[in-house]
């Protein structure tokens, strides 16, 4: 195991973080890992890693690190203006950065989260199995914070980019659910109210995402005893609005679920912001 | 006996299916809900998490089966469920219910209840609970039933950190804090008993089906503490 980078500067939030920590819902852990799949999944691919390899999470930016060892390293998701040596990067892109560099992070335009891989992934101390952060359960894989040193096994790897049209379009805002869950029980009147109205983020972090609406949504079905739930489902509080459960939400609860994002969905609502405005489309009718 | 024709399965999301056992929950469904996972992972390899609580088990897989394949399955399976034995335990938890920096909610529960303390500790201490779910945080199971007598409802603002270890009632459940954690829980007593303790390898004590036991140990007993 190298050292990689130091830390001269940390992020307000940098995590690390891996596909997630599977296998131990029915404890009560959290799923956790990486709040944007896509910018992973293309980060691990543009440096022929396994797809599991952990990347740091950085939330909004800010991040500055010093290069320690020569690696080849990957950069995706929300596009905070990275820069090597003060040259800047392209995002969904790999480099070969050198010892003595300095590679830096500014604050994004839109989106809230950036991805920063490195060929192997970085070392952290596993848990369960899973190099996850979940700072809701204090589960920190990697404490990061100024000189803290990044570790994993330096290696160089061809420098490629993704093509355009591999690229999430984070300016998209409809959203795709799967009908799920109460579905069968919401009244086809707050069903079709759901697709039809905008929804404003009132406030999203790696738990939820909470949205309002003009119109609440009502659910006439009664008590629910707390059931299993996944990231992506889309539960209405007592008051009508929506709250998509993210990564590190509970594992059960028992508000009514009108459906589940698709996890490009999920992703892509992650990289919203607070104020920003999306919209709901069902991908088939239940009832067809 | 559960009756196949009256399970339910419900999508959740594109990687994973909710089954629910009829209505009403009964104590012997969670350990029936525990049992049913393994069998699902014998029969599909792909199932990779699953979630029992009160009369639903979520199975999340990397290859969904297809509805009608499932189904069949659990026809099949439950033709053949006397012969699913459960693994589930009866696990004891020491509480101090008598120290006022434990019993946070003390006061309050005599006052709702209108019950002595001593008879709040009996009826708590009396029964085996049933655990109906675990979630919230690792670790936190959901019990039941207490007796009517003693059951409270959840503070109106929850406890911005509940300390680890406490053990609570909500309403006619019980259930215990395995760690620092906000919660609403009325607080009875503490266990000095690690619930939590990923140094150690433990990351839970109970998991749904068991039963729980919890016995009172004086203030002494619970200083000096330690796990056989």
């Amino acid at each position: 195991m190298t050292a990689l980078f130091r830390v001269k500067q940390a992020a307000i939030i940098t995590q690390l973080q891996d596909l997630g920590r599977f296998g131990q819902m029915d404890i009560g852990f959290s799923q956790s890992g990486p709040m944007d799949d896509a910018a992973f999944a293309a980060n691990n691919r543009l440096l022929g890693n396994a797809e599991n390899a952990a990347q740091l999470e950085i939330a909004p930016g800010g991040l500055a690190l010093e290069v320690l060892a020569e690696t080849t390293l990957a950069i995706a998701g929300a596009y905070a203006m990275p820069t090597l040596d003060g040259k800047p990067l392209v995002n969904f892109h790999s480099y070969t950065a050198h010892a003595g560099q300095e590679l830096r992070f500014g604050f994004a335009k839109h989106g809230q989260y950036c991805y920063l891989a490195v060929k192997n992934g970085f070392a952290g101390e596993a848990l369960l199995n899973s190099l996850s952060t979940c700072a809701r359960l204090q589960i920190f894989p990697l404490q990061i914070s100024k000189n803290t040193l990044l570790c994993g096994t330096p290696e160089t790897a061809a420098n490629q980019g993704l093509a355009r049209k591999e690229i999430p379009d984070y300016l998209n805002h409809e959203l795709f659910v799967l009908p799920s869950y109460q579905y069968a029980q919401f009244s086809a009147e707050t069903r079709a109210r759901f697709t039809s109205q905008d929804y404003r983020i009132v406030t999203s972090d790696r738990m939820g995402t909470l949205l309002e609406a003009g119109q609440p949504l009502s659910y006439d079905g009664g008590e629910l005893l707390s059931e299993g739930i996944v990231p992506g489902s889309i539960q209405l509080t007592h008051a009508g609005q929506p709250i998509v459960l993210q990564k590190d939400a509970q594992t059960i609860g028992g508000y009514p679920k009108i459906g589940v994002l698709t996890p490009e969905s999920r992703s892509r609502l992650a990289q919203h912001r607070a104020g920003e405005r999306v919209k709901f489309t069902f991908l088939d009718d239940a009832e067809n | 006996m559960v009756n196949s024709a009256q399970i339910e399965i419900v999508a959740a999301g594109e990687a994973a299916w909710l089954v629910y056992l009829p209505l009403p929950v009964n104590e012997d469904y969670p350990a029936q809900l525990r049992a049913l996972a393994s069998g699902v992972k014998n029969e599909f390899p792909t199932l990779f998490d699953s979630v029992p609580s009160y009369r639903s088990v979520l199975l999340r897989f990397r290859k969904l089966p297809a509805e009608a394949t499932l189904r069949a399955f659990l026809i099949r399976y439950f033709q053949r469920a006397q012969m699913h034995a459960s693994d589930a335990k009866e696990v004891i938890i020491p509480v101090c219910y008598d120290a006022d920096e434990f019993a946070l909610d003390k006061d309050a529960i005599c006052a709702y209840t209108g019950l002595s303390w001593a008879e709040v500790v009996r009826l708590h201490t009396a029964r085996s609970y049933t655990v109906y779910s675990v979630g919230f945080i690792p670790g936190f199971a959901f019990l039941g039933f207490v007796d009517a007598a003693i059951a409270c409802p959840r503070h109106q603002a929850p406890r911005a950190a509940v300390p680890q270890g406490s053990v609570g009632i909500a309403g006619k459940q019980t259930g215990f804090y395995p760690l620092q954690s906000p919660g609403g829980w009325q607080i009875l007593g503490r266990t000095p008993m690690a619930l939590y303790a990923p140094e150690k390898q433990i990351y839970t004590r109970v998991r749904s089906g068991d039963k729980v036991r919890f016995q009172a140990i004086s203030r002494e007993a619970y200083a000096h503490w330690s796990e056989a």
